[in-house]
Parts: C-alpha cells; sequence; structure tokens
C-alpha cells in the first residue's frame, strides 16, 4: 500500500480526490502520477506479463474514473485503486488463462531485469513459478516483492488472510526446492 | 560446463524474494516510462468518455428488446398450446375411427338393432 508519511500529502491526495469527483481531469492525472507505480507493481504481480499488467493497470484507472462518484474522499484512495486493478488483472488472467509451462518461462521474464544474473537461474525460477497455480504465485509476488501484508493480500485477490497465509508458505516451499539445485552453479 | 555439488543448498526465503524482486522488478528508474504509461492512462479515459463501450449502443434498446421478448413468448406459448390441441384432436379421432372397425365377437356384446330393423318387425306384427 502506499504510505503517506506525512499529513499534508494525505490531505493533497484528499484534495485531488475531491477536484477528480468534481470533473478535474488534472486532477485525475495527479492521482495517476502518485499511485500507477504501485498500480502496476499489483497487476504485475497478477498476470503473467508486462503488456497484460500495462493493460490491467489502465483498465483499472479507467474504472476508477467511472466509479470517482461512488468513493468516499476519507477512505484510501490508494486501496481502493488498487483493488479495482488487481480485479482488473484477475479478469485478464482469466480472460487468457495461459497454462502452458513453456509460454510461461518465455514472457514471465521482465524486460527490465539485470544482465548480470545468471540465465540458468532465471529459467528454473520461471519454470518454478510455472508450477505455483495464479493465486499462489501472486500471492508470494504480492508479499516479498510488494511487501503487502496478509490481509491486505486478501482484499486485493478477494480470499480470507489464511488462505494468503498458506498459499505464501505452499509457493516458498516450492520454490526453494526448485532452486535447489541451482545453487551450485552460480 | 555446470558443476553440481552433492549436496545442493537450501535455498532461503530471503534469496528467493531477492530473485523474485529482479523478476518483478517494475522499471522504476525509467521516468519517462511512467510519463509514456499516465499519457496513455489519461488519453484512455478521454476516449472512452468520448465513445462509450460497444454494449452502450444496445442501451436504449433494452426496453424494445424486452417488450419483444414478451412478445414473441406469448406467441410462442400460443402456438404451442394451439398445436398440442390440434394433436390431441387428431389422437382422439384416430381412437375412435380405429375402435369403429375393430371386430367384436360375442353374444355379451349385442348390437342393438336398428332402426330399419325395428321398422321391419313392427310392420310385420301391425300386418
Amino acid at each position: 500500500m502506499l504510505t503517506l508519511p506525512e499529513p499534508s500529502a494525505r490531505e493533497r491526495e484528499h484534495g485531488l480526490v475531491v477536484a477528480a469527483q468534481r470533473g478535474d481531469t488534472e486532477s485525475f492525472a495527479a492521482l495517476v502520477r502518485l499511485h500507477q507505480r504501485r498500480a502496476y507493481a499489483v497487476a504485475r504481480a497478477i498476470v503473467l506479463t508486462h503488456e497484460d499488467a500495462e493493460d490491467a493497470v489502465q483498465e483499472g484507472f479507467l474504472h476508477a474514473f467511472r466509479a470517482l462518484d461512488r468513493f468516499l474522499p476519507d477512505q484510501a484512495f490508494g486501496a481502493w485503486l488498487n483493488r479495482i486493478v488487481a480485479n482488473a488483472a484477475l479478469d485478464i488472467t482469466r480472460r487468457k488463462k495461459v497454462r502452458d509451462a513453456d509460454a510461461l518461462a518465455d514472457t514471465i521474464a521482465s524486460p527490465f531485469r539485470d544482465p548480470a544474473e545468471s540465465a540458468e537461474l532465471r529459467q528454473r525460477l520461471t519454470a518454478a513459478l510455472s508450477t505455483l497455480n495464479e493465486r499462489q504465485r501472486s500471492v508470494i509476488v504480492l508479499h516479498d516483492v510488494e511487501g503487502f501484508k496478509h490481509a491486505e493480500i486478501g482484499r486485493l485477490l478477494g480470499i480470507p488472510e489464511g488462505t494468503a497465509r498458506s498459499d505464501l508458505h505452499h509457493a516458498r516451499a516450492r520454490l526453494r526446492q526448485a532452486l535447489s539445485a541451482v545453487r551450485s552453479e552460480l | 560446463m555446470k558443476i553440481e555439488r552433492n549436496t545442493p543448498h537450501e535455498w532461503g526465503d530471503e534469496e528467493v524474494t531477492r530473485v523474485l524482486r529482479d523478476l518483478y522488478a517494475a522499471p522504476a528508474a525509467n521516468a519517462s516510462y511512467w510519463d509514456t504509461l499516465e499519457s496513455r492512462i489519461m488519453t484512455r479515459i478521454a476516449t472512452a468518455g468520448d465513445s462509450p463501450e460497444w454494449w452502450g449502443v444496445f442501451h436504449g434498446w433494452v426496453r424494445v428488446g424486452l417488450a419483444a421478448a414478451v412478445l414473441a413468448g406469448a406467441l410462442a406459448g400460443a402456438a404451442l398450446l394451439r398445436a398440442r390441441e390440434a394433436q390431441e384432436r387428431l389422437a382422439y379421432e384416430a381412437v375412435m375411427e380405429s375402435a369403429s372397425v375393430i371386430p367384436v365377437a360375442g353374444p355379451t356384446l349385442a348390437r342393438a338393432p336398428s332402426r330399419s330393423t325395428r321398422d321391419a318387425t313392427l310392420r310385420s306384427i301391425i300386418y
């Protein structure tokens, strides 16, 4: 979740939301600037590719813009938006349902990777990720990469907190097991 | 050439997390990327505002469509009812026709005397 440590930042966001609700698109653009990175991270944890994550972010912001009049400005805009983006990402995943492990291994690697990292390790990790179900993969990425808490992940994905906790445990165990043979080659 | 150790290393959660973070890293360092994405989002919103979603075209036709569906349902129901009645009538007639040609044997079911037979009997008594 986007943390707003200074009260002024929260107040500023509140002002932007209220202005956007009155139809000020510049204010909504400012909200996009504030939240798009986090929204991308949420979407990227759920879908398989960078391109799908971009689509989910755009869909999410569009839905948020249309539903803006139903949003209560005293709530956390980021949390509300992230749920919408997560839903958009889940919709894309449901539509595509790419289950082929090879396709996953080809597409899951981000183009923004460190070239020094071992290709073997990446290959092994992507293969290991492909053995997880969609929910487990989303949970481990949201938790380990993006730092979401179990309860937040539960709200984002529409699952109980305990399920998120259990998925994380199983996903980690699977990845550790799959990666254990690679270590000696690095 | 790859050299495998005899005892494979157990990966810790931290190492898994490190590799995952690298794999799923957002293009954070590229500021122009985010500017581009923002403008794409705003363009999408502006475009969507100008042209409604494709299903929006049908919005005005919902009532007409519902009325037509109800009418079509009523007509189909009436046609079905008529067809059923006609079928029943035909079936009844078929049964009645076949019943009239069934040979009835035995004295237990003696046919009632016809009108001409009755008249002939009366004439013979009178004359």
